[in-house]
């Protein structure tokens, strides 16, 4: 545990010493702006919005997640373009404590960021469990972003390209809010549809229990799957 | 084949190596699929034509600025500036070949909610002529960054002026007046709102926006790529 908290923290210093990496941290900040100044008043000034009020905090939390999948996935190519993956395939650490150091501050960050957001907003009421649940659940986008590009590309190329398409795939269940309940589910083959589908549910002071066990067990699942591809396909 | 076809044939090869082509279509099919499935919505027209304004223009500004870094990195493009190449076929061949990928894109969105019920040709001209000012803008703006994540975080504000603001003045919640027609992709938006939904349109501001805009950005592509980059 000594050993992944130190490499942990490390690997989270390299975000510290590249500049450009670094300026991606006001990100965040900007959409906390949005969301606690320029939303409300829209709300406000557009009532047709209203019915759409989940949606924007949907898009919040996730677009919290994609800082972390953005920058994660960037560094590890970097690492397997400059050939520093291979040393980490000898480091005296197993190739899980490996990905456990590399993401652990990533998601508790993105956890802490979804946290704030969703305390700190005033577009609806949620549960203190409510808000919980959802950060712990949509933080586990970032590891399974980031080892799912990086098990399929071979160069920064291909990773700016394959992050567009999984940019797509993350929000694509967003399309479920605009189509008769009865078909509300078949977005439920996209990981992301039940982390939206429990802040769609918090919102209606509902219990989300259900729509957060299946995410957890679908990302989970999915987290363990392309773990293993990765470790296959990153050292070699 | 002379040298420009030439370029263009293998530009064309490396965005399939690079699978741009490939996932870029990829893209385009499930966006149509969902498409396809919420047709019956309202404002589903609004909801193309935000796609197709967003989708080939990310293609076109990131991808051309990426592939030029990339070739800078493996020092490919200063290899082929001691050789006597034509600078304007090089720009040219990877501006046409990146932008026929985002017009293609765009045209399989409109086909995907439209069928064939819509202005196909003035679709295509629009959308390719956004393709081809947002890889030309791309071209001018990658000069400003040595790296592709410096040129994202720089390109934020001016991506949000070239793309969001003529898109949220479409969509209604801003009115900026006659400022609209002064924006580059005014007038390609126009024809891609009148293809798919027959709003009215002026044909001459709209062709002479495409006309005057396409040509300024090439030259200033072109002078800021030849001066900062070839002969730096």
């Amino acid at each position: 545990m000594k050993k992944i908290l130190k490499l942990a923290f490390t690997d989270f210093k390299l975000i510290f010493r590249d500049p450009s990496l670094k300026s991606f941290l006001i990100l965040p900040l900007v959409l906390f702006a949005l969301i606690i100044w320029a939303v409300p008043p829209l709300l406000e000034e557009y009532v047709f919005l209203v019915p759409y009020l989940s949606l924007f905090l949907v898009v919040a939390v996730i677009e919290n997640t994609q800082l972390f999948c953005f920058i994660n996935t960037m560094v590890l190519i970097d690492e397997k373009e400059s050939e520093v993956a291979k040393v980490y395939g000898i480091v005296p650490l197993s190739k899980l404590e490996y990905i456990v150091s590399r993401f652990l501050i990533p998601y508790l960050f993105t956890v802490a960021l979804n946290l704030i957001l969703l305390f700190v907003q005033t577009i609806c009421e949620l549960s203190v469990v409510s808000i919980l649940l959802i950060s712990f659940l949509a933080a586990l986008v970032v590891p399974v972003y980031a080892l799912a590009v990086n098990s399929i590309v071979q160069n920064r190329m291909q990773g700016m390209v394959y992050v567009k398409a999984f940019n797509m795939l993350v929000l694509i269940p967003v399309a479920a809010f605009f189509v008769p309940d009865k078909f509300v589910h078949l977005f439920g083959v996209f990981p992301t549809h039940w982390v939206f589908q429990s802040i769609h549910v918090a919102t209606q002071s509902l219990s989300i229990g259900l729509h957060a066990a299946i995410g957890f067990v679908f990302l989970l699942t999915l987290l363990w799957l392309v773990s293993r591809i990765f470790i296959r396909k990153h050292f070699g | 084949m002379n040298s420009f076809g030439s370029q263009l044939k293998w530009q064309f090869v490396l965005l399939q190596k690079n699978s741009i082509i490939a996932v870029s279509f990829a893209v385009t099919l499930m966006y149509g699929l969902v498409l396809y499935f919420l047709r019956d919505i309202n404002g589903l027209d609004k909801l193309v034509v935000a796609l197709v304004l967003n989708d080939p223009s990310v293609i076109g500004y990131f991808f051309i600025a990426l592939s030029i870094y990339i070739e800078l990195k493996h020092q490919i493009l200063q290899a082929i500036f001691v050789t006597p190449f034509n600078l304007h076929h090089l720009l040219i061949s990877k501006v046409i070949s990146i932008s026929l990928i985002g017009a293609v894109c765009s045209l399989g969105l409109a086909f995907s909610v439209k069928g064939f019920d819509f202005n196909i040709v003035l679709f295509a001209i629009g959308s390719l002529a956004i393709s081809v000012l947002s890889a030309l803008l791309g071209l001018y703006m990658l000069t400003f960054s040595d790296e592709i994540l410096k040129f994202t975080m720089t390109s934020i504000p001016v991506f949000l002026v070239f793309v969001n603001l003529p898109l949220i003045q479409y969509l209604g919640v801003l009115e900026l007046g006659v400022v609209k027609y002064i924006l580059p992709i005014q007038g390609s938006l126009d024809l891609i709102d009148y293809a798919v939904s027959g709003t009215t349109v002026n044909f001459v501001y709209a062709v002479v926006s495409i006309v005057v805009f396409i040509p300024l950005f090439y030259w200033m592509a072109f002078r800021r790529f030849s001066s900062k980059i070839v002969h730096q």
